[in-house]
């Protein structure tokens, strides 16, 4: 089996792991109990926190943990704006965002909040003129996401986050994909969102980071849990792991790197040659070391996937036929492409566990699963139709 | 490998696929000697006058362009992302029903509810059980049921902007707010003056013209130009015409009158920022426009109310207004004719007469509804999950020459007219046969899709082999699906597309012959 789907989650290291297992029933306490089996989790708890707060450079208080990225985003855009809509109601996004910050925003617009969705340049990237172009008196929220999921372009998020400092609008930054192989600290950032199932930490934990003094109207109503701005009991083991794991990624980053900025280009190199018709999404450079995201003319994605499954690689596709919705790629649309080219767009993430020998079969049997598709399909467009 | 998305006859007839060209060589040869080839999504379906429902405005189909908004087959909006023409001269299809006509070529699909030919299903509640799906022109029978999305654009704006800009030689205008607050009197306002009112060019006279006995309606404008805008109407009484004129001048005002609302009345139209109101709110619009323009009787012998105007624009709209209050109108086309010496110009008008829809009509206008329920016929129409249920009520054949014309949608691949739903050119599939003594001896195809598709297709190619050309054509998707094991639900109306190909391909065998 080759896995080639980091981005859509990564497995939990083993490290991770052991670090998580005594709190499943050892240190079974709830960290709000007085008594011994209390503290030692309420211990691990303030440990985790300490430890994520120094990893992104902020202050302990300043760590929410949540149940996941989607979570975080959702607490950022709308608690957040609900509790400073006196400003103004005005919401800055981007069109390349993941569905959580799209829904959240397009849900306030119900609560009668006003909603710019910037759009991005061909590589997916938001210029930071534009950004300037959009912000009005009444701005309130900028939320763009750091690294794209899809694409993997990196936004010049430390820019981005300038400019919102200079009109004093609050900035949220969904770093989920970007955790493991970008800066982090938050420094001009006034949100930030991570999630566990990304940086080989358990699923369902993340975390919001939120500047002190941010308002914020409380979410989840309930006990007074994560300095009363999230009710529920504290999910220790999960929170352990992710502290944990978010650790590892910082120990080897710069050799990870690396690493899978080789294979990656690699594999995108060997596409590009054997394939005919194909092109690359997303920035060519500026894009995170595992994302590999091609496009494949007149073949459909789904089609590919299946292919590639059966022969035990898993990939994904941002082609609507994979879609519940049966809607294409929102990304791929965004960049100014048409219709087809979200339709055989192929994405394969790569991450810890993938070697040479593995890029190697994919690009030894991919031209031949295309080639076989082509010779099915009647459509015949060129790379130029698509001006790439 | 465990758990599969598909059943194993799609996954087998996907990664299998039968009767398909080994090389590019075997193709070509298949190709001379086939006898009938079919294609689905082959462009330009559509005559040239065929109007086309834009994100805000109806267009001819020969003028809409790349890059333009239009209405889609469920009521949002999609990007035009390519356009086709060609020439014809072939037998086209008339389809007919409560909302109009439209002129297509035989393959183009339109959304129906295809009836069988079961008097039990058509006077039976049963056929709103079928599901809609894709249906060639060509193929569409008298009371198949097309459906009609009710528009799903809201966006509650809560001021409308008038632009101040200054105009030479001007002195007489007052400056007017420049942001005015959507309430419910500014749509009757604005309904009055569509249907009543009218602009004099490059000027600043307004003129609203009620019937001398209209008084409530009169003093009702007044008093909101009076608080809205803060202007003094005059009146003139014109006794021989029966007419009494509210007349105001302001050039700010006149202005954006013109320019939502349209100038001259075969062009008036519904200001674009109504169109996206809450239906609630848009209740009160219709209630200027048709007090203004129409008229409603509830006459026991023939209960109806009725709205006419010259402008295909506003019954376009109205249709979209009406249709997302619910209320089930029919609109007509009246040819031009003379009248007493006058000319008057092909004229539109919309007819409400239906029990449910007059109630809801009475309400809106706020007149008593005292028409005694009457035993309800079948129902032939319906509303259910944002769609307009309606029966064909004529289909046509007719010669056609000239140009015809399709679009290619982005995401839905589809489009709306005045009165159907339909498909564009995106899916393409390719079918080859080869017939000998009215049996299919063979056959290749080619598609585009997903799994499903692929599969769907090389099962139909399997099952086609030594048919008759007879029973070959009466192969629905049903059949397929069914061959197939199962497929998943949202894969139905996109992925099996063979049997038409295949139907198209019969079609130009004969054709040879």
């Amino acid at each position: 089996m080759i896995y080639l789907d980091y981005g859509a989650t990564t497995p939990v290291r083993k490290e991770v792991l052991e670090a998580m297992l005594p709190y499943f029933s050892d240190k079974f306490g709830n960290p709000g109990s007085m008594h011994q089996k209390g503290l030692e989790v309420k211990n691990a708890l303030d440990q985790a926190r300490h430890k994520v707060a120094e990893i992104i450079n902020c202050k302990a208080d300043e760590v929410i943990f949540t149940s996941s990225g989607t979570e975080s985003i959702n607490m950022a855009i709308k608690a957040v704006a609900r509790a400073v809509k006196a400003r103004g109601k005005h919401i800055i996004t981007s069109a390349v965002e993941h569905h959580a910050v799209l829904d959240s925003v397009n849900y306030m617009k119900e609560e009668g909040f006003d909603v710019t969705i910037l759009p991005v340049d061909r590589e997916g990237l938001v210029d930071p003129q534009e950004l300037r172009k959009a912000i009005r008196d009444d701005t309130i929220l900028i939320s763009i996401m750091y690294a794209n999921n899809e694409i993997g372009s990196i936004n010049d998020i430390r820019e981005l986050a300038k400019i919102a400092k200079e009109k004093s609008i609050l900035f949220h930054t969904d770093a989920c994909q970007a955790a493991s192989y970008c800066d982090i600290t938050v420094d001009n950032i006034d949100m930030l969102t991570l999630d566990g199932g990304k940086i080989y930490g358990p699923k369902g934990v993340g975390i919001l980071y939120i500047k002190e003094g941010t308002p914020m109207k409380k979410f989840l109503h309930g006990g007074s849990q994560e300095n009363n701005r999230r009710a529920g009991t504290e999910n220790v083991p999960y929170i352990v792991g992710f502290a944990k794991a978010l650790e590892l990624t910082q120990l080897d980053r710069k050799k990870e790197i690396m690493r899978l900025e080789h294979l990656r280009d690699k594999l995108i190199q060997g596409i590009l040659q054997t394939i005919p018709d194909s092109f690359l999404n997303g920035h060519p450079t500026q894009r995170l070391p595992n994302n590999v995201n091609i496009t494949i003319l007149n073949v459909e994605g789904e089609s590919v996937l299946l292919k590639l499954n059966e022969v035990g690689i898993c990939a994904s596709t941002g082609s609507a036929c994979n879609s519940k919705t049966l809607e294409a790629s929102h990304v791929i649309t965004a960049l100014n492409l048409p219709y087809e080219a979200a339709h055989g767009a192929i994405r394969l993430t790569l991450g810890k566990q993938t070697t040479e020998q593995e890029i190697n079969k994919v690009l030894e049997v991919l031209p031949s699963i295309v080639e076989d598709l082509r010779k099915i399909s009647p459509t015949n467009i060129k790379k130029e139709d698509m001006g790439r | 490998m465990t758990d599969w998305f598909y059943t194993d006859i799609v996954k087998d007839h996907f990664f299998n696929p039968r009767n398909i060209a080994k090389s590019e060589e075997e193709m070509k040869a298949f190709m001379k000697k086939a006898n009938g080839h079919g294609q689905v999504g082959s462009p330009a379906c559509l005559v040239k006058d065929t109007h086309i429902h834009e994100k805000d405005k109806m267009e001819k189909i020969s003028k809409i362009g790349r890059g333009v908004d239009v209405i889609n087959g469920e009521g949002g909006y999609n990007k035009v992302t390519e356009t086709y023409k060609r020439k014809v001269n072939e037998e086209v299809i008339k389809i007919k029903n409560q909302l109009g006509e439209a002129i297509l070529t035989k393959d183009h699909l339109i959304y129906v509810i295809p009836l069988p030919l079961k008097d039990y299903y058509i006077h039976n509640k049963a056929k709103k059980k079928i599901p809609p799906t894709w249906v060639h022109a060509g193929e569409v029978k008298k009371r198949d049921i097309c459906l009609y999305p009710i528009s799903r654009l809201i966006k509650d704006k809560k001021y409308v902007e008038i632009p101040l800009n200054k105009r030479l030689f001007d002195y007489k205008s007052k400056k007017i707010p420049s942001k005015v607050r959507v309430t419910p009197q500014l749509l009757k306002l604005l309904g009055f003056f569509v249907a009543e009112g009218s602009t004099k060019e490059n000027a600043g006279d307004i003129c609203f013209s009620f019937n001398i006995n209209e008084e409530s309606f009169i003093d009702y404008v007044k008093r909101a130009l009076k608080e809205i805008f803060d202007l003094d109407a005059s009146m003139s009484i014109k006794r021989e015409q029966n007419k009494i004129d509210v007349l105001v001048y302001n050039v700010h005002l006149a202005r954006y009158l013109r320019d939502s609302c349209g100038k001259g009345a075969s062009y008036k139209r519904v200001p674009k920022s109504i169109l996206s109101l809450r239906p609630e709110l848009q209740k009160n619009f219709i209630y200027a426009l048709w007090h203004g323009d129409g008229y409603i009787s509830l006459d026991p012998k023939k209960p109806r109310a009725e709205y006419s105007t010259t402008s295909r624009e506003l019954v376009n709209q109205l249709k979209i207004l009406l249709l997302r209050q619910k209320i089930k109108h029919s609109i007509y086309i009246e040819p031009p004719k003379k009248v007493n010496g006058v000319n008057h110009k092909q004229c539109y008008r919309v007819h409400v007469g239906e029990y449910e829809a007059l109630k809801k009509m009475s309400k809106i206008l706020k007149v008593n509804f005292y028409y005694p329920k009457i035993n309800r016929k079948v129902e032939n129409s319906w509303f259910e999950n944002n769609f307009y249920y309606l029966p064909i009520k004529k289909v046509e054949k007719t010669k056609y020459k000239g140009e015809v014309f399709n679009l290619e949608v982005e995401q839905t691949h589809t489009y709306l007219s005045e009165s159907l739903i339909l498909h564009n050119c995106g899916d393409v599939m390719d079918m080859w046969i080869y017939v000998k003594d009215n049996k299919i001896k063979e056959c290749r195809w080619r598609t585009f899709g997903c799994a499903s598709a692929i599969a769907s297709t090389s099962i139909l190619s399997e099952m086609i082999i030594g048919m008759s050309i007879e029973k070959a054509m009466k192969i629905r998707p049903q059949d397929i699906v069914k061959g197939l094991g199962d497929l998943p639900a949202r894969k139905l109306h996109c992925s099996v597309l063979g049997d038409k190909a295949l139907r198209a391909a019969i079609e130009d065998y004969k054709n040879k012959k």
